[in-house]
């Protein structure tokens, strides 16, 4: 079962990529987020223009322009358009520089591409910032990216983009492993077969290698036990080296799987 | 179905995988749901006449002896099928989150029998949270008399008066962060109940606590996202019940003191409420599911566990 959609593009490069869907809770986050920098960043000019800070230099300049007559519309009318350019601003700017992503997207892990998995313009960015007010109006948008297949909101669809999430990249281990592991390593490789382990077992030890400081101690002697028999029968070992526990035994497995089961030279 | 289990989830992640379970699987959802919901309403229809019955004076007090014993043993039977019937879904949510789906006869087999048992839980916490609240209550009049004491002997009244604004309101924001982070740790107390097994009323409690340590700010900000989705239907159940409420007032023409079209009005809302309730019910549960598979995952390997 698949609870993320997942969708293919297909790059002008005629490069197939794939990618899951940000989904509707990634994006609710987001936009919580944007809102409260955004309503932040709208506080701050207001105070500012009520301070006078601004207002004094820009208000005295409009009254000198309209007369006192139409003065206070004209007033309102700028402030309002102040307020419209800091919302469409807000997003176009930041999905724009960062390409597809606010800060708001950004702590959500997710990003903003065309249909063509091309980085997001100034053009899809003001797009989909202007269509914004309408999807969020009786929440057009969210039940848009709710029920639909590619979670388009109408801003989506228009500039044409998707949101997906940022793909995180499987990078080297992150995690402490100990000197012993790696003569331990070397040893299995000359007298086991590596090459007998399933590359789901490899993704097994190396997530419990990953995570398993923040395991209860139950949990993690139980998975490491289990994890250590699996892989014992896998490389064709029939009892485990003298002194050996099963975290170093995982460790010295998962060296030694990555040099490729071969001996170094 | 995919091979490899779901690895820990991120905030958005946790409410979009709770949102698919819910919304693929919702007519079976809705069905429990509604039977949960009745199972809550049996007990008021029958407590809600009497104070009707008093007013039109057609029964004497007698008849207290026997609706509060009834009505005491329907709530709390309407009480156990309620939370049971909502620990069904959660437990139908986690079977396909570890990718070993059940049956709804199957899950019922499991959750049924445990009844009591969730009745108990939810009792117990309810007992432990009015407790603390109690204790609160008890810390807040002492330091307001040992605050009179003071203000009796002192000169500077303005200055105590102040110091002692100043600490109702630290209590208050303490008091009710207290609150927040205690129901937060006892959030998912039927979940581990209806999916593991032999645990008793107390250990589901304990499960709770130690499994939502540490994860208390990741849950509230779960909490609120997921409020924020349910938030289209919360606002249409508003403006339906206003609707309602204002075409009965107009229709109606009787003082609109009287108490019986007071009741009326909470009656309406209240029924709106439960139905809107049946949509938002299960998918409650099915968050409260993936936050514990999440948790499991993170603090017990339970996706590398599953995946062997």
């Amino acid at each position: 079962m698949n609870l993320f959609n997942r969708v293919k593009i297909k790059t002008p490069e005629s490069v197939e990529l794939e990618f899951a869907l940000a989904g509707i809770g990634s994006r609710t986050e987001a936009l919580l987020i944007d809102y409260v920098y955004w309503s932040i960043t709208l506080l701050v000019l207001l105070l500012l223009g009520l301070l006078g800070l601004l207002g004094l230099a820009w208000s005295d300049l409009l009254q000198e322009l309209v007369g006192s007559e139409g003065f206070e519309l004209w007033y309102y009318a700028m402030l309002g358009l102040i307020f419209f350019f800091v919302y469409v601003g807000y997003f176009t700017f930041f999905e724009t520089l960062w390409q597809g992503q606010t800060p708001g997207k950004r702590r959500g892990k997710i990003r903003v591409i065309r249909d063509d998995g091309r980085p997001v313009g100034l053009q899809q960015a003001t797009l989909r910032a202007l269509l914004r007010p309408v999807d969020d109006f009786f929440f057009i948008g969210p039940l848009m990216i709710m029920l639909g297949k590619r979670e388009k909101r109408l801003g989506d669809w228009v500039a044409g983009t998707l949101v997906v999430q940022e793909e995180q990249a499987i990078t080297a281990a992150e995690f402490p492993i100990s000197e012993n592991a790696r003569s331990l390593a070397n040893r299995l490789l000359q007298t086991a077969d590596l090459l007998g382990l399933e590359p789901d077992d490899f993704a097994a030890i190396r997530e419990y290698l990953r995570r398993r400081e923040n395991l209860f101690p139950d949990a993690r002697t139980k998975i490491s036990r289990q994890l250590t028999r699996k892989a014992k029968a896998a490389i064709g070992l029939e009892r485990m080296p003298q002194g050996v526990t099963a975290d170093l035994f995982l460790e010295a497995v998962y060296l030694a799987y990555q040099n490729g089961g071969q001996c170094p030279p | 179905m995919a091979q490899t289990p779901l690895q820990p989830l991120s905030v958005g992640n946790v409410v979009s995988a709770a949102f698919r379970l819910y919304r693929d699987r919702l007519s079976t959802y809705l069905g429990i749901a509604v039977r949960a919901s009745l199972w809550a309403l049996l007990p008021l229809l029958v407590i809600l006449p009497i104070p009707f019955l008093f007013l039109f004076d057609t029964v004497g007090l007698s008849i207290l002896w026997i609706g509060i014993p009834v009505g005491s043993i329907l709530l709390i039977f309407g009480w156990a099928k309620y939370t049971t019937n909502l620990a069904l879904i959660s437990r139908l949510a986690f079977g396909f989150l570890a990718n070993k789906p059940e049956t709804v006869r199957e899950a019922s087999s499991h959750v049924i029998p445990k009844m009591w048992r969730f009745w108990q839980a939810s009792f117990l916490t309810f007992l432990i949270v009015f407790g603390v609240c109690i204790g609160f209550g008890l810390v807040v009049l002492i330091c307001v008399w040992v605050g009179s004491l003071i203000f009796s002997i002192s000169q500077n009244i303005v200055l105590v008066l102040s110091l002692l604004g100043l600490l109702g309101i630290v209590a208050l924001v303490v008091a009710i962060v207290a609150l927040i982070r205690l129901m937060l740790r006892f959030s998912l107390i039927e979940v581990p109940l209806a999916i593991e097994n032999q645990l008793s009323a107390s250990q589901t409690i304990s499960r709770s606590w130690e499994l939502t340590q540490g994860y208390i700010a990741k849950i509230w900000w779960i909490f609120i996202v997921a409020a924020l989705i349910t938030l289209p239907i919360q606002l249409a159940a508003y403006f339906l019940a206003s609707l309602i409420e204002g075409i009965i007032t107009e229709i109606v023409v009787v003082d609109t003191n009287s108490l019986i079209l007071q009741a009326i009005l909470f009656l309406v809302g209240w029924i709106i409420g439960l139905i809107f309730g049946v949509f938002l019910v299960p998918f409650w549960q099915t968050i409260k599911a993936t936050i514990y598979y999440d948790i499991r995952s993170r603090k017990e390997g339970l996706d590398i566990q599953l995946g062997n």
